[in-house]
């Protein structure tokens, strides 16, 4: 879709959420700032909207400039040719807490590896709506295997351990300090 | 008892004699001398040999050259690996049902070097069912596996074990089959009968004798690849998958006598197909009518040895070319094929070749 | 971002996806009632004794070493029987903090280091890197440099797909071929080796254009290189491609259905293979293929199953003859001038801003995005690396195939651990 256009249904569509479209960089893709906390609606209306489409969230970016923490989420389509960027900004209460944001795997599944690693190297924790807790711990009271002894097994779970367990700290902030570099 | 008395006499006692010792031992010394001798001057080296030739054919096959350091050409290459082999320690615990493998690998193993038809004269068990012995060993160095491989104790060694188990049993009743159908032509299972009805050219051989005889011997080169599980059939002790399966704890000495004893029933089988189907240990009437009226008998047993090993070597080193070139096929395709492909042509060849028989006798 | 990927064959009714029964169906000893992931401990059907002969799950842990893996990863297995039931998957022993090593160092050590993101394929680092960066400070490329690029771009691919060979060719137990195969690639690491001064991390390119000119020679041997893989590929068709044993093992083993590509995001030509056309070579002119008269391989399910492993492997076959037309053409199209607009110095500043570049690296879409904030060291530098939509389909893939196809699925991803772990 052409930018102006494409201006003109975002804003149709989302009306109130979008806090302002920009370019991004010199390119032709356009950048889209919301709210965190309309994260999970403006992923529905984005990905159920016939015209727009955007089902396939090619990458996860999360940056760090000073204070802020500007998760990038690029967005194109598989039938149609539509490409964005959305972007929510946020701010911790200080820098050695995590931040927490709504998950977006229950829309883009694909996204749930670069969410974690996210997680390990950034202390943003994308967190899972209610509803699919609770659908993830009904599957797994079914589940006999991992009644007994419950070593962990997760099953059809790809997980990116990027940092040893026990690891302190957040090594992609600003402010960390290397172990033994004081 | 006589047979065996006279023949064991007639073979260790001649050398024995010819080297000037050892007169007037019993019975039994023979035989022990008899197993020995065949184990060292006739497995072992010709394991060197071939082990040499497969590295460097393969070699070539791969556009590479081979081992060219250890003397001219690589020739001791063998040696240097012998003695590299002797030396290995076991990283490991000795754990006792390991052990338990290697004595009844062993003991079935090497009891087979006294049924391992090696000339006229080097025949230590020429009885009437002397042919179905090795058959046997093939099973018990299977049932050895499988336990070795459920001594491991982990899932590799389970799933090695499992697959060895299926891959006999696959493999059993098409070999079986294909060693009947030599005992149609012949008329019984005595080494030396199965030899004599042979002669030195290629068109008097059991494989040649009848197109169901070609097929047998097929089926039954295939099988004994099954039932031993050589590569390119060896789905069951396969390395990337799980890990080596029966092997993979298996370390130092105790791993490369695991290794010699599959190079030993690779052996056995093609030597057991040789004698069999392509012609055993004949030379030519007259060259061997010569020198018995000469009474040079240990000049003609070394001829018979040498052509035997030959044809040997070429069997094994066909099979060793297909393996090299080919990928390996899965345990599941390997069954299948013995059950699905090698057992109906096994029982085809079998009626084949009775009613072949029967044509012939009747007319 | 222009053409999107299309299905060239629609996902049919079958509940998995495009899974056609093929004549190689290797899943006809499993009941008609299975389900991939389902729990099947031992029941026993009392009318039927023989018919339900299920076993006690096995779980089994491979890794983080192991002959079957293609690199350091751990691989959770429930096993019922000899078919894989469940599985997880856990990487991260590969992660250097590449990411992280690049912010606190200066822009012009950006690209060695984008060199090691994925050591099979260095130059596609450097090229998603250079690319970002000249987007960013608006620096232009002169013509030769970015033929000079895609030249050592196509190599790499031929490479590349030449070492999938050797992988895939390993993991079913195929020696002969693999020794061929890496002989023939010398040959290109040779030519790398000529230009650059080293086989693999070639530390070549540069913000603007490229470190040097090509050498003499350089083109002459390029084309000789074309005819050589040419006559071999034919050579490898002969004795592997449709080798009996070779098919049995990867007809309908290991089928990508399209909504699994969908949903995990795969891209190149693992989704090429199961008939998704998307090549960013020609839906995107910015990277300089435009002028160049090629096709993109996808795969024709001639098994009877589109998207297997034997696929998969086609694909990445036709694609080297591709990269050779492509080589050619490049080489007639080589324009004399500058390859390097203006030598930066080592202490640049990039201006403020951001981009996010993309190029069709020999596994996908390799992506990256930067962040300048006008220092001499880059904000963050993120890369979008196509394994990870692999590896994120495996949990979903294997359940269903036997143990020992294990391997052979694993190498027939094209999986590589590095880029996916940074």
């Amino acid at each position: 879709m052409e930018k102006t256009l494409l201006s003109q249904h975002l804003n149709r569509l989302l009306k109130d959420k979008v806090l302002e479209i920009v370019p991004f960089g010199r390119s032709s893709l356009m950048t889209v700032w919301i709210e965190a906390k309309s994260l999970l609606e403006v992923s529905r209306i984005l990905k159920e909207d016939p015209e727009l489409c955007l089902d396939w969230l090619e990458n996860l970016s999360v940056a760090q400039l000073d204070q802020m923490f500007a998760v990038s989420y690029f967005l194109r389509s598989y039938r149609k040719q539509n490409s964005l960027v959305l972007r929510l900004s946020a701010v911790p209460q200080n820098m050695k807490s995590k931040i927490k944001i709504d998950s977006i795997a229950s829309f883009w599944p694909m996204g749930r590896p670069m969410e974690l690693e996210a997680e390990d190297l950034f202390g943003v924790h994308f967190e899972k709506t209610k509803a699919e807790k609770l659908e993830k711990s009904e599957k797994q009271k079914d589940d006999r295997a991992s009644r007994d002894g419950g070593d962990a097994i997760r099953e059809g779970e790809f997980q990116p351990k990027l940092l040893p367990s026990g690891w302190g700290g957040y090594p992609l902030r600003k402010n960390y300090v290397f172990p033994g570099r004081q | 008892m006589n047979t065996l008395d006279a023949s064991a006499k007639l073979w260790t006692s001649e050398w024995c004699r010819a080297l000037g010792f050892l007169d007037g031992v019993p019975t039994w010394f023979y035989f022990f001398l008899a197993l020995v001798f065949t184990y060292c001057f006739v497995v072992i080296p010709s394991g060197s040999v071939l082990s040499y030739l497969d590295r460097k054919l393969s070699a070539d096959l791969q556009a590479r050259v081979g081992p060219n350091q250890a003397g001219p050409a690589g020739i001791l290459q063998p040696i240097a690996d012998f003695l590299k082999l002797l030396q290995k320690q076991s990283t490991e615990k000795s754990n006792w049902r390991e052990d338990v493998w290697l004595s009844i690998h062993t003991m079935a193993l090497y009891s087979t070097l006294a049924v391992m038809p090696l000339g006229t004269f080097a025949l230590m068990l020429d009885t009437e069912m002397s042919a179905f012995l090795p058959f046997w060993s093939a099973l018990v160095l299977a049932l050895g596996t499988m336990l070795l491989g459920f001594s491991q104790g982990t899932v590799p060694g389970w799933f090695g074990g499992m697959r060895i188990a299926a891959q006999t049993m696959a493999g059993s009743f098409p070999a079986l089959m294909g060693l009947l159908c030599t005992g149609v032509r012949t008329g019984s299972f005595q080494w030396s009968q199965l030899a004599t009805i042979q002669g030195f050219s290629p068109l008097s051989w059991t494989v040649f004798s009848n197109p169901f005889q070609t097929i047998a011997c097929l089926v039954f080169v295939t099988s004994g690849l099954v039932l031993s599980a050589t590569p390119p059939l060896d789905g069951g002790l396969s390395m990337s998958d799980i890990h080596g399966g029966v092997a993979s704890q298996l370390h130092g000495r105790k791993y490369s006598l695991y290794r010699f004893g599959r190079f030993y029933v690779f052996f056995l089988w093609s030597v057991i197909t040789v004698v069999l189907f392509l012609g055993a240990w004949i030379l030519p009437l007259e060259v061997s009518r010569f020198l018995s009226d000469k009474g040079a008998n240990r000049i003609l047993s070394i001829l018979e040895l040498i052509l035997l090993l030959f044809k040997t070597f070429a069997v094994m080193l066909t099979v060793i070319w297909i393996a090299r070139v080919n990928p390996r096929s899965r345990v599941d395709q390997i069954t299948s094929l013995a059950w699905k492909v090698l057992s109906p042509f096994s029982l085809i060849a079998l009626v084949g070749a009775s009613l072949w028989m029967g044509w012939r006798n009747l007319g | 971002m222009s053409e999107t990927p299309t299905t060239e064959h629609s996902t049919s009714d079958h509940p998995e996806g495009n899974r056609k029964e093929s004549r190689h169906n290797t899943e006809d000893y499993r009941p008609k009632d299975y389900q991939a992931g389902a729990d099947y401990l031992a029941e026993y059907n009392a009318e039927f004794p023989l018919m339900s002969p299920k076993t006690d799950l096995t779980r089994w842990k491979i890794g983080p070493f192991h002959a079957s893996l293609p690199a350091s990863m751990i691989l959770n297995l429930v096993l019922d029987g000899e078919v894989i039931s469940r599985c997880s998957v856990e990487t991260g022993f590969l992660h250097k903090g590449l990411e992280k090593a690049l912010e606190l160092s200066p822009w012009s050590s950006l690209v060695p280091y984008a060199d090691h993101l994925d050591p099979e394929n260095a130059v596609f680092g450097e090229l998603v890197v250079c690319t970002a960066v000249e987007e960013i400070a608006a620096l232009e490329v002169p013509l030769r440099a970015r033929v000079i690029r895609l030249i050592l771009s196509e190599l790499t691919r031929i490479s590349a797909h030449l070492s999938y060979t050797v992988r895939l060719a390993r993991s079913v137990g195929s020696d002969t071929i693999v020794h061929y195969v890496l002989r023939d690639r010398e040959r290109i690491l040779d030519l790398f080796e000529l230009l650059t001064g080293s086989r693999f991390s070639l530390n070549f390119l540069r913000f603007g254009g490229v470190k040097a000119d090509v050498t003499e020679g350089f083109i002459e041997r390029v084309l000789e290189i074309c005819e050589l893989i040419k006559i071999r590929l034919k050579e490898y068709n002969d004795i592997f491609t449709y080798n009996f044993s070779f098919t049995r093992r990867t007809y309908g083993v290991a089928v990508l259905p399209v909504d699994m590509i969908q949903k995990c995001g795969i891209t190149g030509p693992n989704a090429r293979a199961s008939g998704i056309i998307l090549d960013l070579r020609k839906s995107s002119p910015a990277l300089g293929y435009d002028r160049i008269d090629f096709q993109v391989p996808i795969g024709r399910g001639e098994s009877g199953a589109l998207g297997d492993i034997h696929d998969r492997y086609l694909v990445r076959l036709r694609e080297i003859g591709q990269s050779i037309e492509i080589l050619k053409q490049l080489t007639e199209i080589i324009p004399p001038g500058d390859f390097l607009e203006k030598k930066l110095e080592n202490d640049i500043k990039i201006p403020t801003g951001e981009a996010y570049s993309q190029v069709e690296s020999p596994r996908g879409l390799l992506g990256c995005h930067i962040v300048s904030d006008g220092s001499g060291s880059p904000n963050r530098v993120q890369f979008r690396t196509p394994t990870i939509s692999n590896l994120l389909c495996i949990p979903e893939l294997i359940p269903g195939t036997r143990i020992e196809d294990l391997p052979v699925v694993l190498a027939s991803l094209d999986l590589g651990i590095a880029e996916a772990d940074r």
